[in-house]
């Protein structure tokens, strides 16, 4: 029972961070046609900005995860402005282009923060554990799951209760159409490309409580993060949480129960689902 | 006249002879020529999830080439250092190169355990002599060209598995280690010295090089009086720290290789969780002898930090042992000459008395130790047990099997 407890608390509260890291790089392919493989790195350089600020400078946590959020978001800006918005329509450049910055962002994280993979931080009220039903569980990963319901209700309401969420939606469906109608459908998506660095970033200050920070981590979370997306289905916030919970708790259960066939539970996880459901569990068609 | 001329033709014919007879015996004075230098090719890990020791290596190196400077049996020395990226193939390439570029006679380094496994034939091959940096794999040992100290990974712990049941009084154990050979020999020979005491190892678990979370593994721990933890690094070793902290777990710690893993770093990121975890360790830089206070004074010196560690030592002394190795040469690098030499080498060090067996291992004493807060810092304690390591125990922690 406690293996059972303690399991599905570190298995939800991995698949919420999953679940924020995909989020972001769904709706941009969904969206925005654009396979954007610098998102996990991104999550990088916001766990690192986090990092400055929560445990060098010693302020704020929630500060931290603002700055991180910004931090993603303005080199994510500047990918999109610069130079993906050549690429729109080109897949095959994409992936080179932005599977480059991850060398380079990691590279540079290597530069500014040094090779020292950096240790987990929180907020100090989260530092330690707490005793429910004489069980103890982390306090920072009971947050994390609050956190994750928190954004998750947030960008459903974005997604499906704002005119920003339906012109959204209308352009995932119909690009010219909602051109048509005098939408500057670019605008559009550049202010998602922002979010959804803005999300990675932040979900990189909130995700080093759990994993720290390390200049590899981009590529690291970027695998998990694809197969959330594959899983979960393309272009909607419903699919990453499903996704993101699903994988999080294949892959903690697999290490408790399974440890030896730790290394592939996910990917043997993603084979069937995808067998069964070709399009992921709640992906749209696009 | 004519008797004259005679007797001058043949003084100058017995000149030009002696001349020509100085030239061809090496008897006239030459123009001086540069002697090769010996090159020493270094492997040490900048990135990946141990890139906190590579600087700590190469600190210790250039100690000791410092204190030589530069130079033995009247010959130049060149250090070529590379980055084996915490990474096996990395580590297999890097070491190819120096050998076949730029033709090293003796390698320090790589760290890991897999990578002396992957390098040890082409290394024997080649004839180049190679130094392991924190302990090595007893499946090297055939090779000949391995210099593995302080001793094999089994070996080393072996004695500490025994310590955990006889003086700890700790009678159950859970080992938790990295899945490569290096970690995977350090938990097994712990685990062998607790289970020839009289005590029951209960679970041993194997996280991946690189684990980002651990708390998997922390969730499926059984019950036990003691948890071995034996993860690949400083970084590692934190994480897991932390997140048993963070999961509420009270089950008392111990561990190995505590002096290379708690670093000053590491122990001021980890803060209260890491204090009265136990470990043991190949070195502590507490050690009151004339050796190790001159290590400290020179590393301190160096690097502008307080407390070394066995990674720098370890380097130092390697780098010592190469020196004296060359030293009783005469300054060949052939292996057929330097491998014996090394052998035969016995000296005080910065760690204590070290010789070696006729297979390349050194014999040397481990430490106990205990992070500890003193004067407001986290340290880690003066050895709080010395425990004496023979050559015997490199066969007698080999042979253990995992309970099912």
């Amino acid at each position: 029972m406690e293996l059972l407890l303690s399991s599905l608390v570190n298995g939800i509260s991995f698949g919420m961070v999953l679940f924020l890291i995909a989020s972001g790089l769904s709706i941009v392919m969904g969206l925005m046609g654009i396979v954007n493989l610098a998102h996990g790195a991104l999550y990088m350089v916001g766990a690192y900005v986090g990092w400055t600020i929560a445990v060098q400078l010693k302020l704020d946590f929630g500060l931290a995860v603002i700055a991180g959020g910004f931090g993603g978001a303005l080199v994510g800006l500047l990918i999109e402005r610069v130079f993906l918005r050549r690429l729109y329509k080109q897949p095959n450049e994409q992936v080179l282009l932005t599977y480059g910055f991850v060398y380079i962002l990691s590279n540079i994280v290597i530069w500014v923060w040094g090779g020292y993979r950096r240790l987990q931080f929180t907020a100090p009220a989260l530092y330690g554990s707490m005793y429910i039903g004489g069980m103890p569980f982390a306090k920072d990963r009971l947050a994390i799951i609050a956190i994750g319901i928190a954004v998750a209700i947030a960008l459903w309401y974005l997604q499906n209760k704002t005119r920003m969420g339906a012109i959204v939606r209308a352009g995932m469906d119909d690009k010219e159409m909602t051109m048509g109608l005098g939408i500057n459908l670019e605008r559009v998506f550049t202010f998602v490309f922002f979010l959804a660095a803005f999300i990675a970033g932040s979900a990189g200050v909130i995700g080093a409580q759990l994993l720290g920070a390390y200049s590899w981590l981009g590529s690291d979370i970027l695998l998990y993060a694809l197969i959330v997306v594959v899983v979960g289905g393309l272009g909607s916030v419903q699919g990453a949480l499903l996704g993101g919970l699903v994988i999080g708790l294949i892959d903690t259960f697999g290490k408790a129960l399974f440890p030896q066939f730790a290394m592939f539970t996910i990917y043997l996880a993603m084979i069937v689902i995808l067998l069964a459901k070709p399009s992921g569990l709640l992906g749209r068609k696009v | 006249m004519k008797g004259k001329r005679l007797l001058s033709l043949i003084g100058g014919v017995c000149l030009v002879l002696t001349v020509a007879v100085l030239l061809a015996t090496g008897c006239a004075p030459k123009a001086p020529v540069a002697k090769e230098p010996i090159k020493i090719g270094a492997l040490f890990d900048y990135t990946g999830p141990v890139a906190d020791l590579g600087p700590k290596f190469q600190a210790g190196v250039e100690l000791a080439l410092e204190e030589a400077n530069y130079e033995v049996a009247g010959r130049p020395i060149k250090l070529i250092i590379e980055d084996s990226a915490t990474d096996v193939t990395v580590a297999l390439d890097k070491f190819k190169t120096l050998v076949a570029r730029d033709k090293i006679h003796i390698c320090i380094g790589p760290l890991m355990g897999d990578a002396h496994l992957a390098i040890a034939p082409y290394a024997a091959e080649s004839k180049v002599i190679v130094t392991s940096l924190i302990n090595g794999m007893y499946e090297a040992i055939p090779y000949k060209t391995y210099v593995i100290y302080p001793t094999t990974v089994d070996a080393q712990t072996y004695p500490f598995g025994k310590y955990v049941y006889e003086k700890l009084g700790y009678r159950t154990m859970i080992t938790i280690g990295a899945n490569y050979a290096g970690k995977i020999g350090y938990a097994n020979g712990a685990a062998k010295g607790f289970a020839d005491a009289g005590g029951t190892v209960v679970q041993q678990l194997w996280p991946s090089v690189g684990t980002p979370d651990y708390s998997p593994y922390i969730g499926a721990f059984k019950t036990a009086d003691v948890v071995l933890y034996a993860l690949e690094g400083p970084g590692p070793v934190s994480r897991f720290v932390y997140q048993y902290h963070q999961a509420g777990l009270t089950m008392p710690l111990v561990t190995i290789t505590q002096d290379g893993d708690y670093t000053p770093e590491a122990l001021a990121e980890l803060g209260d969780a890491a204090l009265g975890i136990l470990g043991e360790s190949s070195y502590t830089w507490q050690l009151d002898t004339p050796e190790n206070k001159k290590f400290v004074q020179g590393i301190t010196a160096k690097t502008g930090k307080l407390f070394p560690s066995c990674s720098e030592q370890n380097a130092y002394t390697l780098t010592k042992v190469v020196l004296a190795g060359l030293e009783a040469t005469g300054g060949d690098e052939s292996y057929d000459k330097l491998w014996p030499a090394i052998l035969n080498i016995k000296m005080n060090t910065a760690q204590g008395p070290l010789s070696f067996t006729a297979e390349g291992v050194a014999v040397t004493d481990m430490y106990v130790t205990q992070a500890e807060k003193k004067d407001g810092n986290y340290v880690l304690s003066a050895f709080l047990y010395k425990v004496p390591v023979e050559a015997a125990f490199i066969e007698a922690s080999r042979g253990w099997v995992e309970p099912k």
